[in-house]
C-alpha cells in the first residue's frame, strides 16, 4: 500500500513539472509574454478535490514548493496564499459537491480569480514592494486556466485510475460532506 | 407488263423521282440554283449548327476540364506539398539568417568587450506574472552566480537572482524589486533606477528637481555596484512628472530592451571595470 502510496504522489509531482514546464517555457516560446494559464493551480484543484481535508493540505504546500522552482516568487507567500485558497475550495467543496468535468472547469475559474485576490493582499500585506493590479495578466489567466483545466482532468484521472488511486483513497472519500 | 404490279399512278411517280435528280443536275450546272428555297433551310439550320456547337464545345470543355481536373487536382496536391516544404525552408532558412545575425552580432560584441561574458538563452518566464523575470539556459555549472549582470548588445537586462546547475532566473530592470544605480547620459545626474512592476517600466528616483531633463534622454548604468559596466544604457526617459511640493521628479522610464524581444543575453561574470562612458562608440548608434 505504501509503495503505491508513493507511486500514485511521485506522479503527481511530476506532472507538477510538466504543468510548471509548460506553463513556463513551452507557452512562453510560443506565445511569449502572453499571460499562461495557471496550470500548476489545476493540478492543485484537483488534489484539493480528490482528497479528504486536512491532510491533504501538506501534499498540496508539498506541490507548491515543486512548482514555486518555477517562479521567483516567495514560497512563504505562495504557502501562505494556497492556505487561505485551500480552505476557501474545501469549504465550497463541502457545501456543493459534483463529480464532473464541469465542477472542475468551475472550480478552477473561481479558483484562478480567488487565488489572484489573495495574492494580491497577500502581498500587499507582507511585501515590501507589493505587487500591482496587472489587470490584463490576471484577466487571461483567470480565462485561460478552466480552458486548461480539462486537459488536466482527465490526465489526472486516468493517473488515478492507473495508479488505483480510488483503492487506496477509498477510506479518504472525496464526498465528506456526505 | 403487270408482274411488277404497277399501275400508271406508280408509274407516274418514280418518273417524276427520276426526274427530279435530272432536272436538279441540269438546274445546277445551268447555274440557276434556286437560292430563295434553301434559305429558310440554312438558317433554321445555322440555328441548330450552332446550338450544336455550343453544346458540343460545352461538353468538349467541360469534358477537358474534368479530365485536366483530375490532373490538376494531382498537380495541384502536389505543387502545394512542395509549396508548403518550400515555405517551411524559407521560413527556416530566414529564422536562420535571423539567428545568424543576431549570433554574429554577439560575437562581435563579445570580441569588442573587456569584460568576461558568457551568452545564454532565454527559456522562460515566471510562474506567477507578479514577478517580471526571465529563465536562462546557463547556471552554475557555467560559472553564473547570484547577482551578476545580464546584458544584451543594446542595453542592460536585469541581474541573476537564483542560479541552479543549469538554468538560472534573471530579475528584470522592470521588477519591483529591481534596483539600480543610473545616470542621465546628457547631464551625469545620478539617481536610482527601480522597476515599476507594471507596464514594463521603470522609476528613476533621487533626481533634483532642478535637473536638466527632457523625454527621451538616455539612462545609462552608473557602475557603483561593479556589476553592470559603467556607461552601459539601461533605459530611455518616458515620462517626467515634476510636482512643486515634492523635493525630487518622478521620472517614469522606458528600458532600451524590450522583455518580449529578448532571446538572446550575456551573464556578465567579470565586468573588468568596463566603462562606456570613456568609449561612447561602443554604445549601440540607435541607442543614443
Amino acid at each position: 500500500m505504501f509503495v503505491r502510496k508513493v507511486f500514485y504522489w511521485l506522479g503527481l509531482v511530476i506532472t507538477m513539472f510538466l504543468a510548471c514546464s509548460f506553463q513556463t517555457v513551452f507557452w512562453y516560446q510560443l506565445f511569449g509574454h502572453l499571460s499562461p494559464p495557471l496550470l500548476w493551480l489545476s493540478v492543485a484543484n484537483y488534489v484539493i478535490l480528490s482528497q479528504k481535508a486536512p491532510q491533504s493540505l501538506f501534499w498540496v504546500y508539498l506541490l507548491v514548493a515543486t512548482a514555486s522552482i518555477f517562479s521567483s516568487s516567495s514560497l512563504g507567500l505562495l504557502w501562505l496564499v494556497i492556505f487561505a485558497y485551500y480552505w476557501a475550495v474545501v469549504i465550497f467543496k463541502n457545501n456543493f459537491y459534483m463529480e464532473s468535468t464541469s465542477y472542475f472547469v468551475l472550480i478552477n475559474f473561481g479558483g484562478s480569480l480567488l487565488f489572484h485576490i489573495l495574492f494580491w493582499i497577500c502581498s500587499y500585506l507582507i511585501e515590501v514592494n507589493p505587487t500591482k493590479i496587472l489587470f490584463f495578466d490576471r484577466l487571461t489567466q483567470i480565462l485561460l486556466t478552466p480552458l486548461f483545466s480539462i486537459p488536466i482532468y482527465y490526465f489526472l484521472k486516468k493517473w488515478e485510475r492507473l495508479s488505483n488511486a480510488p483503492e487506496i483513497y477509498m477510506d479518504t472519500a472525496r464526498y465528506e460532506s456526505e | 407488263m403487270n408482274f411488277l404490279n404497277l399501275n400508271w399512278r406508280k408509274l407516274a411517280l418514280i418518273i417524276l423521282a427520276a426526274l427530279l435528280p435530272l432536272m436538279t443536275i441540269n438546274m445546277e450546272q445551268k447555274g440557276r440554283e434556286a437560292d430563295w428555297i434553301k434559305q429558310p433551310f440554312r438558317l433554321v439550320a445555322g440555328f441548330a449548327e450552332d446550338l450544336f456547337y455550343g453544346f458540343s464545345h460545352g461538353v468538349r470543355s467541360t469534358t477537358g476540364y474534368y479530365l485536366n481536373l483530375l490532373n490538376i487536382k494531382t498537380a495541384n496536391q502536389n505543387l502545394l506539398v512542395e509549396n508548403a516544404e518550400l515555405k517551411t525552408r524559407l521560413d527556416l532558412f530566414r529564422e536562420l539568417e535571423l539567428e545568424n545575425d543576431r549570433l554574429r552580432e554577439l560575437l562581435q560584441f563579445k570580441q569588442k568587450s573587456k569584460m568576461e561574458l558568457i551568452a545564454a538563452s532565454v527559456m522562460g518566464r515566471d510562474l506567477v506574472p507578479d514577478h517580471k523575470t526571465l529563465t536562462i539556459n546557463k547556471g552554475t555549472a557555467h560559472g553564473i552566480k547570484i547577482g551578476q549582470a545580464v546584458i544584451a548588445i543594446k542595453g542592460a537586462v536585469g541581474t541573476v537572482i537564483q542560479a541552479e546547475m543549469n538554468r538560472s532566473h534573471v530579475m528584470l530592470i522592470t521588477d519591483r524589486y529591481s534596483v539600480i544605480d543610473g545616470i542621465v547620459q546628457r547631464t551625469r545626474a545620478l539617481g536610482i533606477v527601480e522597476g515599476k512592476g507594471t507596464d514594463n517600466l521603470a522609476l528613476m528616483k533621487y533626481i533634483d528637481r532642478t535637473t536638466d531633463l527632457k523625454k527621451g534622454d538616455l539612462i545609462v548604468t552608473g557602475g557603483l555596484d561593479k556589476v553592470f559596466p559603467k556607461g552601459f544604457p539601461l533605459a530611455k526617459v518616458e515620462n517626467i512628472e515634476d510636482k512643486a511640493y515634492s523635493v525630487a521628479m518622478k521620472i517614469e522610464l522606458r528600458p532600451v530592451i524590450e522583455p518580449t524581444e529578448i532571446e538572446e543575453v550575456f551573464v556578465v561574470l567579470n565586468s573588468q571595470g568596463e566603462d562606456y562612458t570613456l568609449s561612447q562608440l561602443e554604445t549601440p548608434s540607435d541607442v543614443r
